[in-house]
Formats: structure tokens, C-alpha cells, sequence
């Protein structure tokens, strides 16, 4: 068995042994799971330095055995650097939700932590599965264990948020799962054998027409996940609704399949569609940007807020990924790693002050500096992270993507493209300006000026406390991320470098049917050649 | 007809001679010997049945690999045989364990309830392994008659008797015009062996009206065995009127049988040469669409069940459609994968039903994960098959249909299976959410060990068959290999 094997199964196996514990012992079942997960976070540190001492390329730990061979297909897993980074995040969140969650739980104890294993089973295998079918198992049993999460400890409107996340994340899968049977029958049809490994059906030729339609199932479901404006109605709600450890999990990792989707599957499977496609994608990201930072803004509840700005965060990722050259690319997945570590620490920091008095209005609070010291300084320097202040994680990431994006809009106008090209990545730019309102305007509101609500001060036990050293213990691994991240980004730049590069090679030159080049308008084409030289 | 073939080999027969002599032991000994209480008398019989299956079962494994055509080529004991053999026997174990609660509960009589119930599973075995239209009909028959009367076992129940009176009337219709469109079929071919009738299917050149006229009937008479649409209005009103347990042998065995007959009719070449797919992908996609639709507005899970199981027999349409091996294949995985998730589903509502109520409301599942949560997973994991999520066999089941409907070419009629499952989400989704998201009473039956085991074997069969489906795939590969 693989280390990744380990990976995948040891939270099911850890959520299986929960079954056989003693009732009623939830301190048993916390240590338990956070025993669980800090383990997995142990054993997926020396991928790292695996991959390092390979060269940072290729696929490593890949484990490959029979599953089911009358379709050809197995058990097989890899990682390279894309899926070794997402992994890392993954593991290195659980932990620290799995730690905020400790106090914040306060019923059925046996079940939460069963779903919080069994959830990491699915996200992990998402992310380390090498063929289609395999890949599309995991990502369907993600959902079941988020469904309950959200709808059993969710808040007042649960059901209905729970309900609209997995209708939509279900619903758009459905397209994917014919698009991929249609990939395995084509496989079969032209090389005579089945087959869903992703490097095998890269390898099939098919005509623009075909490709749109599966790039359009597959996107879709992505898109969905990711999510994109205007399939993004899901997220506000179960975000909001949803316990501050399912929040966490999916601003930090579930959203982030939707990219890892695109980038390992629907862009490098569909190159011709992805040409096409392209302007569209770039406009719905550039709405997304504004959009979510507008309605951010107005937002009265802080945890709508930080949902809002992740419908933001994540417009930027994708405008990074259809800029289609090394620095987007590169810069949309650390965007989204980022956006991991910073928002999944707002929504920790919104749980902490809603664990004490149950109340998430920005306008309940007011000065409250002055009675957290700990906590506003926190808030501040994830904020600061979150808005892209240079040494923090988030500069780093937002100007890849700005300078990609603006080398792939110059590039297409200054090939006879329209001005709008260029244009469109400018209004894109002012979404970092917004982001820095809302943000700071929220940081303003409740931390700064007098204290407006005198029963937050109270002494008596029901006034609001700073943080618990158990509490500081949870932020401590993520600020030391977002410097780290924003100092020294080179450790995270490092393994996505080469196969963000093999990608871009293969979406800008690979067309793998000759007939259709002639699709390409010679802007990009001449846009493709630019980048490479 | 060749005269080795004429021989009487009694071991090919074997399956179903336990079967039969069960079934005449059971009434017997429910008449003679002497119980102490009716309670245990049901599960003296109910452990007869049980045991009189396993031996059956025993008895087909026996005949793996022992292909034959005997009885003058009446009897053909090979793997779709075999495979869809087990899947019916599996079916009858299930309701026979799940019956022991229902009977003791409506103080019936065991011994002709279970000596009906293996009757027709005699009748089912006879009908899967014909190798001749007359043993197919008497099969049809012998399967049919019996549930005609244990859909009205519950003689107090008026929707019940209605059940069996509308069963009963519409199925003997149906049965004619299958009959008819035999007889048909017979007068054009020249023979009433299968194989002969499937050789004639693929001559060159278009085919005779009549010779179309009977295929067309006979396939209409299968498919409202199938309860595919527009033969599907039974369904509803005989599903839900009849005894729970029966329902479920209907739901899961009759539908098998009858999607192995149309294989050994109709598989691959022959429907082709039929000229009749756009009807039959026609029929498939009115199947899949009012089955879910028609489901969503249900407020009893039991009628919820019964329009839920024509949607399932309209993805299965698709693999017979698709004609191809994968798409067979795929048939019999998926009524193997079907067969289980009803009983988990339908042995749940049993056990929710214990002040003698027919009906169960959503409402009635309410707070059911707090209150027996045990009985809550179950019923869980077999939503999640039904709807087709994995690890569960109903995934493996539902994308091996839509595979080989892609490969055959009908994308779109895979496109809206998909979109008709992504319907069934909504009314799937409902059963779980209410057992785990509300609060809610309730008295729930104690489950006697024997129930509680079986129900947990099922619904550990579709966890592990969906997450290592290859054993249960090459036998289903292995059973329709013989047509490819």
C-alpha cells in the first residue's frame, strides 16, 4: 500500500473504528479524530520532499492495482505538483478544524466526527485519483458526508442550504458522468481497448463540435463547484448556514476541486474547446470579481460577507487559469491555496465570536478591540492576507494572476484582438480595490471606535472573552502560512512550475485533430507562440 | 430436434425441483404438524423457506460451468440462466425473511402464503430458463397466478383485494396479448423454439408485417411485466394496495425475470433486426420521465417506491436497447443491484408499519436516525443506490446503462437518464432528510435478529459490490456471453 493509499483511507478506516467506541464520550471521539488527521498531516509532509528529490515533475507515489478490469480500468493514483499542493492543503486544514471544532459541536458528537473523516477520505482521494471513473467516485462521496454536516449542524436555515448545495453539485455531475462514458466508448472505439486513465484519454483525437459538448458537461460541474457567477446561488447559503468546520472545509477545499477540475481534466482533456471557450470564461470570472465583492459589501452578517468574497476570491483564480499561460495558471492554484488558508481562517475567526454570543451581525458588535486584543490582531493580519497586502500569501497570488491575465489581454489585443481584451482584465483590477473595502470596512466596524454594545463587555461570563490558548493554537499554523506563503512563495512555485508549464504547452500547441486549428482566430494562436519564447 | 438433446437430465432441473418440493412441503406441514403458537409456526415456515432456497441456490451453483440445452430444448440451464436463477432466489429469501414479521402481525396462515411465494418462484425459474415458448408461457403463468392471489393476502385490507383484483385482470390481459403476439410469431418463424425464433429475427430482408405485429406484442406483454410506460398504470394501486413483503417480490423478482426473458427473446441482434429500437427508446424515455415525475408528487414512500421502480425499469430499457454486450450486461447487473435495494428499502417500511398500517408517510420517518439509527443507515444506503450515487451498486449499475447507451449511439436517451436521476434526487433526498435532519415520534417494530441480519447483509452487498463490483460484473459478462 502507498503512501497515498494511507492517505486516502486511513480517516475511513479512523471513521469506521469511531463506530466501535463507547457512547456518549465526546472528548474520546475529538482526540480520537484530531489524532486521526494530525497523522495524516505527518505522513503527507515527506510527499513534499519526495517530489523535491524527484526534480519537482512527473507524477510520484503512483500505485496502480486492479480494480475493475472488465472496464479497464483500476486503482491507480499519483500526485504531481498541482494535486501534492491541494493534498498538503487539505491535511494541513484538518487539523486545525478539526481543533476549532472541539467546543463548537455540541450534539450528536459520534456522527460530526464520522463525517469529518469520511469527508477527507473523499477529498484526498479527489485529488490523487489518476483515472476518470475513480476521480468521479470520490467526488461524488464528498457530498454525502457535506450534505449531513451541513443539515444536521448547520444554523437556522440548514436544510434548505444543504438541500440547494447537493441538488446543484449532484445535478451538475449528472452531465459529467455522460461525458465521461462517452470518453471510455470513444477510447474503446479508437484504440480498440477501455480505458479512463486521464494520460490515455488526453491522447484521443476529437473533433471541436465533441469537444465543446463534453467541455461544456465537464465545466459545468466545475464551474458549479467552484463557483463561477452565475451558478454560484448554492454557496452564500450553505456557507452561511453551514457549521464553522463544514465552512472551513468547503471555502478551503471543496471549492478548490472545482479548479483542480478544470486544470487536470476539463483544460488539458478538451485544448480546441478550451480556445473557444476562453473569452466567455474570462467575462464570467471578471463578473464573478465584481459581483461578489459589490454584494460582499452590503452584507449585515459577517459570515454572508466572507462567503461573498470567496464567489470574489475565486473569479480571480479562474481569470488566472483562462489567461492560459504560465503566471495565471500558476497563480490561480496558489490563489486558490491562498484563499484555503485565509478565508477558511475568517470563517474560524467569525465561529469564535458566534460560539460566544450567537450572533453574526456586524452591527451587534462595534470596538470590540478593545476587549479582544488577541482576536482583533488576528482578524487584522488574516484580513490584511485576504486583501493581498504584500507579505501576506494574497499579494503573491493576486499579482500572478494580474500579470498573467494582462499578458494574455495585451497580447490578444496587440494581435488585432479588441480593446475590450484589455479592457475586461482592468475592470478586473478594481475588484482588488473592493476587496480592500469590504474587508477593511468590516475590520472598522467591529473592532474600531467605542465599544457600542455595553453587554459584550460585561464581566459576568456572558460578555465576550478573548481567545483561549486552545483557540490561539488554531490560528497559530495558519498565520505562520500566510507569512511563510507571502515571504517565501517559492516553496508552493516550485512544484506547480513544471506541470502548470506541461499544461500550458499542451492547451496552447496540442490539437490533437489537425482540422481543427483552423478554429483558432490568429490572436491566439500568435498569443500561444509569444508566451513560449 | 436432435435427439441428444432429447435427454431427461434431471440434474439441470435440480434448482427447481427443490423449489417445487418446498413449496409442496411447506403447505403439508403447515397442515399437519402441530405448533405451539401461529407466531412460531410462521417462523418454523419461514426458516423451511429460507433453507429450502439456500439449498436451491446450492443446487444452481452446482450448474455452473454445466451449460446445457435439455428436455427436447425446452430447458436451457446456462449463465443468464443461472445468473438472473440467483437473482430471483436472492429476491425470494429476502421476502421470505421479511414476510415473517408481516404475517405474524396480520395473523394470516404461513403455510400457503410461503407455498405460494416458492410456487411463483418456480414459475419465475421456469419463465428465466425456457428455451421454448411454451415453457416460457406456462412459466409467465406459474409465476403470475400466485402473486395475483398474495397481492390480496391482506383479505381485510379493500386495497388490497383491489390490488390483486387489478393485478389480476390487467395482468391476464397482458398475458394474452403476449400470447397472441407468440402465436404470431410462431406461424411466421415455423417453430416455437427460442433459438430458432432469434435465428429468424436476423434473416436479411425486411421482415412480414405480421412477424413485426408479433414482436411487437410479445415485447408489449413483457414489458408491462416490466411495468414500463404506457403499460405501467397497474403499478402504482397494486404496488401499494398489496402486503409490503409482496410488493417487494414483485418489485424485484417478477421484474428480473421478465428482463431476462426479454434478453433470451430479443438481446442484441435480434431486436435490431426487429426493426424496433426508435419505439423501444421511445417507450424507455416515457418510462424513465413519468416514473420520476410522477414520483416527486407522492406523499406515501410505499407509492413513492412503486412509481420510483418504472424509472428504474426505463434505465434498464436502455441497456436492452443499447443491444450491444455491455448494455445486457449491464441489465443483469443492475436487476441484481435493483433486487437488493428493494428489500432494504421495502424492510425498512415493513419494519415502520407496526401499528398495521399499509401506508407510510414521510412524516412517519421523521427523527428516525436519532430514534433507531441503525434502521436509519440502512435505509440511507439504500437511497443513495437508488438515486445512483457511489460507492453503491446502483452507481456501477446506472453508469454501466448509460455507457453502453453512449457507445450504442443514443446519447440523448442517456442524457436524459441522467437528468430524470437527477429528478429522483428530490423525492430520494426527501427519505433521508426527514430521518435525519427532523425531529419526530414514533414507534418503530423491534427487529427480530434474522430481519436485522438480512437487511444488513443487503445493504452491506450493495456497499461492497459497488465499490469491487468486478465479481458481480463478470458474472453478469460471463451470462450474456452467450448471445455475443
Amino acid at each position: 500500500m502507498s503512501i497515498l493509499s494511507l492517505l486516502v483511507f486511513l480517516p475511513l478506516l479512523g471513521a469506521l473504528l469511531l463506530l466501535l467506541f463507547p457512547k456518549e464520550r465526546p472528548d474520546l471521539y475529538k482526540a480520537f479524530s484530531l489524532g486521526v488527521l494530525l497523522v495524516e498531516f505527518a505522513i503527507s509532509v515527506p510527499l513534499y520532499f519526495q517530489y523535491k528529490a524527484a526534480g519537482f515533475e512527473g507524477f510520484i507515489a503512483e500505485e496502480s492495482l486492479t480494480w475493475i478490469p472488465q472496464w479497464g480500468v483500476g486503482y491507480t493514483v499519483g500526485v504531481d505538483g498541482i494535486s501534492l499542493v491541494l493534498v498538503l492543503l487539505t491535511t494541513f486544514l484538518g487539523p486545525v478544524v478539526a481543533l476549532g471544532a472541539f467546543s463548537a459541536i455540541t450534539k450528536r458528537h459520534r456522527e460530526f466526527w464520522f463525517h469529518i473523516l469520511l469527508l477527507h477520505t473523499a477529498m484526498i482521494g479527489t485529488f490523487v485519483a489518476t483515472n476518470l471513473l475513480l476521480f468521479f467516485v470520490f467526488w461524488e462521496l464528498m457530498l454525502v458526508p457535506m450534505f449531513f454536516l451541513i443539515g444536521i449542524w448547520g444554523g437556522e436555515q440548514r436544510i434548505m442550504a444543504t438541500v440547494k448545495f447537493f441538488i446543484y453539485t449532484a445535478v451538475g455531475s449528472l452531465l459529467m458522468l455522460v461525458g465521461i462514458a462517452y470518453l471510455g466508448a470513444e477510447h474503446a472505439v479508437q484504440t480498440g481497448a477501455w480505458s479512463f486513465a486521464f494520460t490515455d484519454l488526453m491522447g484521443l483525437s476529437l473533433v471541436t463540435s465533441m469537444q465543446l459538448l463534453l467541455f461544456g458537461a465537464f465545466a459545468l460541474a466545475f464551474a458549479i463547484k467552484v463557483p463561477m457567477w452565475p451558478v454560484h446561488t448554492w454557496l452564500p447559503d450553505a456557507h452561511t448556514e453551514a457549521p464553522t468546520a463544514g465552512s472551513v472545509i468547503l471555502a478551503g477545499v471543496l471549492l478548490k476541486m472545482g479548479v483542480y477540475g478544470f486544470v487536470r481534466l476539463a483544460m488539458p482533456l478538451f485544448p480546441d474547446a478550451v480556445h473557444a471557450a476562453t473569452p466567455l470564461f474570462i467575462v464570467l470570472a471578471v463578473i464573478g470579481i465584481v459581483y461578489g465583492a459589490l454584494v460582499a459589501m452590503v452584507q449585515p452578517d459577517m459570515k454572508r460577507l466572507v462567503a461573498f468574497s470567496s464567489v470574489s476570491h475565486l473569479g480571480f483564480c479562474m481569470l488566472g487559469l483562462f489567461a492560459l499561460n504560465q503566471q495565471g495558471m500558476a497563480g490561480g492554484i496558489l490563489q486558490g491555496l491562498n484563499h484555503g488558508i485565509s478565508t477558511g481562517a475568517l470563517f474560524l475567526l467569525v465561529g469564535v465570536v458566534y460560539e460566544r454570543t450567537h450572533n453574526r451581525a456586524i452591527a451587534h458588535y462595534g470596538g470590540i478591540a478593545k476587549l479582544t486584543p488577541i482576536y482583533a490582531t488576528i482578524f487584522l493580519i488574516v484580513t490584511l492576507s485576504s486583501v493581498g497586502l504584500p507579505g501576506t500569501n494574497g499579494f503573491v497570488g493576486e499579482f500572478l494572476i494580474l500579470l498573467g491575465a494582462f499578458r494574455h489581454g495585451y497580447g490578444t489585443w496587440a494581435a488585432g484582438g479588441s480593446f475590450w481584451n484589455l479592457a475586461v482584465v482592468g475592470i478586473a483590477c478594481t475588484g482588488v480595490i473592493f476587496g480592500a473595502v469590504y474587508m477593511l470596512w468590516l475590520v472598522q466596524r467591529v473592532f474600531f471606535g467605542p465599544v457600542t454594545n455595553p453587554s459584550l463587555a460585561e464581566k459576568d461570563g456572558h460578555g465576550l472573552t478573548d481567545l483561549t490558548p486552545r483557540e490561539v493554537l488554531v490560528f497559530a499554523p495558519i498565520l505562520l502560512a500566510i507569512f511563510w506563503v507571502g515571504f517565501y512563495p517559492k516553496t508552493l512555485l516550485d512544484p506547480l512550475e513544471k506541470p502548470v508549464a506541461a499544461l500550458v504547452q499542451r492547451v496552447q500547441d496540442d490539437h490533437s485533430n489537425p482540422s481543427t486549428l483552423a478554429v483558432l482566430d490568429d490572436a491566439q494562436a500568435h498569443e500561444g507562440r509569444e508566451v513560449h519564447h | 430436434m436432435d435427439t441428444a438433446a432429447l435427454q431427461l437430465n434431471w440434474l439441470q432441473l435440480l434448482p427447481w425441483l427443490i423449489v417445487v418440493g418446498g413449496a409442496l412441503l411447506v403447505v403439508v406441514a403447515d397442515a399437519f404438524v402441530a405448533r405451539p403458537s401461529e407466531s412460531s409456526r410462521s417462523a418454523f415456515t419461514a426458516l423451511t423457506v429460507v433453507v429450502c432456497l439456500g439449498a436451491a441456490f446450492v443446487a444452481t451453483t452446482l450448474l455452473w460451468g454445466r451449460d446445457a440445452i435439455t428436455f427436447g430444448g425446452m430447458l436451457h440451464t446456462d449463465k443468464l440462466t443461472l445468473l438472473f436463477e440467483t437473482v430471483v432466489l436472492v429476491a425470494g429469501a429476502l421476502a421470505a425473511l421479511v414476510s415473517d414479521r408481516w404475517l405474524a402481525r396480520h395473523e394470516q396462515t404461513a403455510g400457503g402464503y410461503y407455498g405460494l411465494l416458492l410456487l411463483s418462484l418456480a414459475g419465475m425459474m421456469a419463465f428465466i430458463s425456457a428455451g421454448d415458448m411454451i415453457l416460457l408461457f406456462l412459466g409467465l403463468e406459474l409465476m403470475s397466478i400466485p402473486i395475483y392471489v398474495l397481492a390480496a393476502a391482506d383479505r381485510d385490507e379493500q386495497e388490497s383485494v383491489e390490488a390483486g383484483l387489478k393485478y389480476l385482470v390487467l395482468g391476464s390481459f397482458a398475458t394474452g396479448v403476449l400470447l397472441f403476439g407468440l402465436s404470431l410469431l410462431y406461424g411466421w418463424a415455423g417453430t416455437t423454439s427460442i433459438e430458432g425464433l432469434r435465428a429468424a429475427f436476423q434473416t436479411e430482408g425486411p421482415l412480414p408485417i405480421y412477424a413485426i405485429l408479433g414482436g411487437v406484442l410479445a415485447l408489449a406483454g413483457l414489458l408491462f411485466k416490466v411495468g414500463a410506460v404506457p403499460f405501467h398504470m397497474w403499478t402504482p394501486d397494486v404496488y401499494e394496495g398489496a402486503p409490503t413483503p409482496v410488493t417487494a417480490f414483485m418489485a424485484a423478482g417478477v421484474k428480473a425475470s421478465a428482463f431476462a426473458v426479454l434478453i433470451r427473446v430479443f438481446a442484441g441482434p435480434a431486436l435490431t433486426g426487429l426493426h424496433v429500437s426508435m419505439l423501444i427508446a421511445l417507450i424507455a424515455a416515457l418510462t424513465m420521465v413519468v416514473g420520476n415525475v410522477a414520483a416527486l408528487a407522492q406523499e406515501s414512500v410505499k407509492r413513492m417506491l412503486a412509481y420510483s421502480s418504472i424509472g428504474h425499469a426505463g434505465y434498464m430499457l436502455l441497456g436492452l436497447l443499447a443491444g450491444s454486450a455491455a448494455g445486457t450486461a449491464a441489465v443483469g447487473f443492475y436487476a441484481a443491484a435493483y433486487t437488493i435495494v428493494t428489500f432494504v428499502s421495502f424492510g425498512v417500511l415493513i419494519l415502520l408499519a407496526s401499528d398495521g398500517r399499509a401506508s407510510i408517510t414521510y412524516a412517519d420517518l421523521r427523527g428516525l436516525g436519532t430514534r433507531k439509527p441503525w434502521v436509519a443507515i440502512l435505509m440511507t444506503v439504500a437511497m443513495l443506490s437508488l438515486i445512483g450515487l457511489p460507492p453503491t451498486m446502483g452507481f456501477v449499475g446506472k453508469f454501466y446503462l448509460f455507457w453502453a447507451a453512449v457507445e450504442a449511439g443514443w446519447i440523448w436517451l442517456a442524457v436524459l437518464g441522467v437528468l430524470t436521476s437527477a429528478v429522483s434526487l428530490a423525492y430520494y433526498l426527501r427519505v433521508v432528510l426527514v430521518m435525519w435532519f427532523d425531529e419526530g415520534e414514533g414507534v418503530v417494530d423491534q427487529a427480530g435478529p434474522a430481519f436485522v441480519f438480512a437487511m444488513t447483509l443487503a445493504a452491506a452487498a450493495l456497499l461492497v459490490f459497488g465499490t469491487m463490483p468486478s465479481p458481480v460484473l463478470g458474472f453478469a459478462m460471463q451470462a450474456v456471453g452467450i448471445y455475443f
